[in-house]
């Protein structure tokens, strides 16, 4: 299977990989391919670099994915059948919906969307991006409007987390462990319970202060009806992502402490049953450039002075870059190593950094989807 | 042949590296040392390096990671690899070297050093920490997860030996990742604005106190000469700053040597356009792009820069050449004139 094949056969593709090894503008060049070859895609991202959301013609968080015009996605051949919109993740959007749409009446919705500490919500739990991602995604899926969804995942350590957060939301939200935390009902529980749900009282009251516990007693109170569902939709995800229709694809530089990291993700992801699909290696050299040495120079400069000082430097510069580029090589035959049937690894060309314009990414994606 | 080191440039150079040492020496004087960079910009490498370098000029330090999965009290650390300490067990300090502690801060650790602070008896807090209940609860709420880890860090901090000076007078701690360097950053903002009041509220505002003190602490931005990593660190300069976190310095890590003089490289310009591409491009045009993307950060960056060379190696191997580097940063290992170079004794 090549990254061709995925683009065109799979329903979801989650990109994995430590901070700073290009994964948003992977995603985004893999959804422009499949875009191209004439599929519905979303590209979902989060906080993606001021300049790649620029290439992409994004301005701000929009409460809706901004669809990318055909005269733009299909700018060097004939206009295809393909789509492509790109949604930059707003938690606060995304969480807004959700209470709405799973609340039991609007009043219930409006109940938790003016407590004073929903407003805090996303400030207050660092993994709200990796709690919108997974919602927004598993949102997306059941809507069906997109043919592939392409998931940049949030830049924390564990790329996991996403998958991880729901679960532990989940586990939390157990009624029996949620239930201890409520405001407080005459003769509900047994005796351990009421034992446990006392010492829980004392605990929190001392650490947050009397009021503030009031308070978040009642925020929880009126969130519960949400519990069940939130729950449902855990399983329901992870569900959908061990099954043949996701690919995760693993995302990492040939820099040492990336590539310790893509390792672990594949073993998470064996370990946790989901469909690894391969490895992307950004910003390296390892694309053979064909080009001829500078020692070629040497015959049209003078035996000595500023030009033939400047060759030899060239010439340094290239033994540096020889070596390197090997080094590169050695990396990706690595990665290739030890691969499940169907897993591809795949070396991106060196943009540099460099992603000047929304044909940068065309040619990033053309050059992925055909190696 | 002469050098690439012109003479026109050597005041010039002389002075940046003189004003390094005298930036490091005000780094090695504040508590606390948050260092902060993506992955792959050599952030660990260099804290452990940073680490060294400090111990090296006299200073008693304490090497500080941060657990971030709940499974990992007992498990490989990256950082405490590079120092002596290749696996971590327990959230107890230990010294790996003379003068080098290492500890990796645990969220448990700081809610329990917490919760025996505020509760009246210890053993309210020990049993606390046993209700499944409660570690869901903490486990669930992420900012309480950092807020652990700031009061572990916070705790150290303030530890004295019998005499009353700080057991540990400085701190290096490695933070995850940018997002979580401004997730702690905001952290005591948001405490604050959500529970003002209370044992939370106090123990915020006397971290702050620490956090928000130039002369005690500062943030180091780890990133490297290219555009992409410098455009994410002013962001994140600025998102910092907006919280009143000091910035002590920028690090800006791996700049390659520039082997050509200025008539060289206009000569091999000329060359290149009448002859066509050439092996040495690629390494050309990063050359390029790493000397604008340092003019781009010195230009902006609210805080001195300190740029480092690329050397080669990895693992402890690197620390010590990085500490070397930082220990004596008036001779530059990378680039000395290459007659020099040729000629020195080894």
């Amino acid at each position: 299977m090549s990254l061709q094949s995925l683009l065109r056969e799979k329903r979801v593709l989650v990109l994995c990989g430590a901070g700073g090894v290009g994964k948003t503008t992977t995603a985004a060049a893999l959804g422009v391919a499949a875009a191209r070859a004439g599929r519905k895609v979303l590209v979902l991202t989060i906080d993606p670099a001021k300049r790649l959301a620029e290439a992409m013609g994004l301005s701000e968080a929009g409460a809706e994915p901004t669809p990318i015009s055909p005269e733009r996605l299909f700018a060097g051949q004939e206009p295809g059948q393909g789509r492509l919109d790109v949604w930059m993740l707003d938690p606060r959007v995304v969480f807004e919906r959700f209470v709405r749409r799973l609340s039991p009446s609007p009043e219930a919705a409006r109940t938790i969307l003016e407590n004073r500490l929903y407003r805090f919500l996303s400030d207050l739990v660092a993994g709200m991006q990796e709690y919108a991602a997974a919602e927004a995604l598993d949102n997306f899926l059941d809507e069906g409007r997109y043919e592939l969804i392409v998931l940049d995942t949030p830049p924390s350590r564990h790329a996991l987390d996403f998958l991880e957060a729901p679960g532990r939301l989940a586990r939390f939200l157990d009624d029996r462990i949620v239930s201890l935390f409520l405001p407080e009902e005459k003769g509900r529980g047994g005796r351990l319970w009421r034992k446990t749900s006392q010492l829980l009282g004392n605990v929190l009251g001392s650490v947050f202060g009397e009021s503030f516990t009031q308070e978040m007693r009642t925020f929880m109170g009126a969130f519960s009806g949400l519990f069940s569902a939130i729950r449902l939709r855990a399983d329901r995800l992870r569900s959908r992502l061990t099954s043949p229709d996701a690919a995760f694809l693993l995302v990492t530089s040939p820099e040492g402490a990336s590539l310790t990291e893509a390792a672990f993700f594949r073993d998470m992801l064996h370990e946790k049953g989901l469909p690894f699909a391969g490895f992307v290696l950004n910003r390296s050299w390892a694309r053979e450039d064909g080009l001829t040495s500078p020692e070629a120079l040497l015959r049209h400069v003078e035996d000595a002075g500023a030009a033939r000082d400047g060759v030899e430097a060239l010439i340094r510069l290239a033994d540096l870059e020889r070596a390197r580029a090997e080094a590169h090589r050695g990396v990706l035959a690595r990665l290739a190593e030890k691969l499940p049937a169907g897993a591809v690894a795949v070396a991106a060309p060196e943009a540099g950094g460099e992603l000047e314009d929304f044909g940068g990414l065309v040619r990033l994606g053309e050059a992925l989807a055909t190696s | 042949m002469t050098g690439f080191l012109h003479d026109t440039w050597k005041p010039l150079v002389e002075a940046t590296l003189g004003g390094a040492t005298a930036l490091l020496d005000a780094l090695w004087d504040r508590r606390a040392l948050l260092v902060s960079g993506k992955g792959g910009v050599g952030k660990t490498t260099l804290t452990a390096a940073l680490a060294r370098a400090a111990v090296a000029a006299g200073r008693r330090v304490l090497l500080a990671e941060v657990e971030v999965g709940s499974d990992e009290q007992d498990s490989p650390s990256a950082l405490g690899a590079l120092v002596g300490a290749p696996r971590v067990s327990g959230p107890e300090v230990r010294e790996v070297s003379p003068g080098l502690s290492f500890v990796r801060l645990s969220p448990v650790e700081g809610q329990r050093l917490f919760l025996q602070d505020v509760l009246p008896l210890r053993v309210m807090a020990e049993a606390a920490m046993r209700t499944r209940a409660l570690r869901r609860f903490l486990e669930a709420a992420p900012a309480l997860r950092e807020m652990g880890v700031l009061f572990q860090m916070l705790h150290l901090v303030r530890r004295t030996r019998p005499d009353g000076s700080p057991l540990y007078p400085l701190c290096l701690l490695d933070l995850p990742a940018t997002g979580h360097a401004l997730a702690i950053a905001a952290l005591p903002d948001t405490l604050l604005s959500v529970m003002p009041g209370g044992p939370i509220g106090r123990s915020v505002r006397e971290g702050l106190t620490l956090l928000r003190d130039p002369r005690l602490t500062g943030a180091l931005l780890v990133t490297l000469p290219e555009p992409l990593p410098v455009s994410e660190t002013l962001e994140l300069a600025t998102a910092i700053q907006r919280h009143r976190i000091p910035i002590a310095a920028g690090v800006l890590n791996r700049m390659p040597d520039n082997p050509f003089s200025p008539d060289g490289r206009a000569a091999v310009e000329r060359l290149l356009g009448e002859h066509g591409p050439h092996l040495g491009q690629r390494a050309l045009g990063r050359l390029d792009r790493a000397r604008e993307a340092e003019a781009r950060l010195a230009g902006n960056l609210p805080a001195p820069l300190l740029t480092l060379p690329e050397l080669p190696g990895s693992g402890p191997e690197l620390v010590e050449r990085l500490a070397r580097h930082l220990a004596r940063p008036t001779v530059h290992p990378a680039s000395p004139p290459r007659s020099e170079r040729a000629g020195a004794p080894s």
